[in-house]
């Protein structure tokens, strides 16, 4: 894939983890407010030592007790995608790629299934590849 | 596919070398300009690599009190792309773990990472330390080595 851009943005666990809490995305993601997402990378602790708030990413164990959903507008675009899929690490390299769309940031959300090994002030760690 | 190792997809590679040292030491964290000129006007860099212990036994050039930069390390920072014909970022904090070439125990080794950038601008380009690196012993500093394949418009 031939990523023309991308911006890096981290999810804080910013409440107790429990099963089925969800977290929000920050509303200060730069250019990734009105874009258009072609692709998503997940780094977890095992690829980045630290977030850009140098906050302890989520494990690669904490990374498969949460999913991702995502809107555009208010209609489901991509459905509890399990955050272990979007890690290249994790999936022989691949970068995960989607048809493009427009995504609703406010809508959108990481949901825990349960709170295994995801800590309390910890960050997920996601590079949006955008158009 | 992202898999292919020291092999550009097309066009050249170019090889850069930096001694980080002074105001460049990624023992402290931060954001660092890079601040080097590269005249790539007309083309398009098509990816970046970042070699490491994993790949080569020494500092490229046998700079004297060169440490290479290695992959626990790598994944302590993340490098910015400015592009002049966007006159932004294009790529903004990409982990830098991203572009690492060989890996001590991954089944992805000879990671390749694709981009298209037009009017790829080095010396505005930065790269960011998240965790500092451990500080070295006097008289050593740390070498980043970036290769950055490109090809014509």
């Amino acid at each position: 894939m031939k990523v023309e851009k991308s911006y890096l943005i981290e999810v804080p666990v910013n409440s107790a983890p429990s099963s089925l809490k969800k977290y929000q995305f920050p509303q200060n993601i730069g250019p990734l407010a009105n874009a258009t997402i072609v692709g998503i990378e997940v780094y977890p602790a095992s690829d980045i030592a630290a977030s850009p708030t140098a906050k302890t990413p989520v494990s690669l164990a904490g990374c498969r007790s949460a999913v991702l959903t995502m809107f555009t507008d208010s209609t489901e675009r991509l459905r509890q995608i399990p955050l272990i899929n979007l890690i290249p690490t994790s999936q022989g390299g691949i970068q995960r790629e989607f048809k493009p769309f427009k995504w609703n940031v406010n809508q959108s959300y990481i949901q825990l299934l349960s709170a295994a090994n995801v800590n309390l002030n910890e960050s997920f760690v996601i590079n949006f590849l955008y158009e | 596919m992202n898999n292919q190792l020291f092999v550009s997809p097309e066009g050249s590679s170019y090889t850069f070398v930096k001694n980080l040292t002074g105001d460049f030491s990624p023992t402290i964290l931060g954001d660092f300009e890079i601040g080097d000129n590269l005249n790539l006007n007309g083309l398009v860099v098509t990816g970046f690599r970042l070699p490491t212990e994993n790949d080569l036994a020494g500092v490229p050039g046998g700079i004297a009190g060169g440490v290479l930069i290695t992959e626990a390390n790598l994944k302590r920072m993340a490098f910015s792309f400015w592009s002049d014909k966007d006159k932004d970022f294009s790529h903004y904090q990409i982990p830098a773990s991203a572009f690492i070439c060989g890996r001590a125990s991954d089944a992805k080794k000879g990671y390749y990472y694709e981009v298209e950038i037009e009017g790829f601008n080095l010396g505005s380009s930065m790269f960011h330390v998240f965790q500092a690196l451990p500080a070295l012993p006097a008289g050593q500093f740390y070498v980043l080595q970036l290769i950055i394949t490109y090809r014509k418009k």
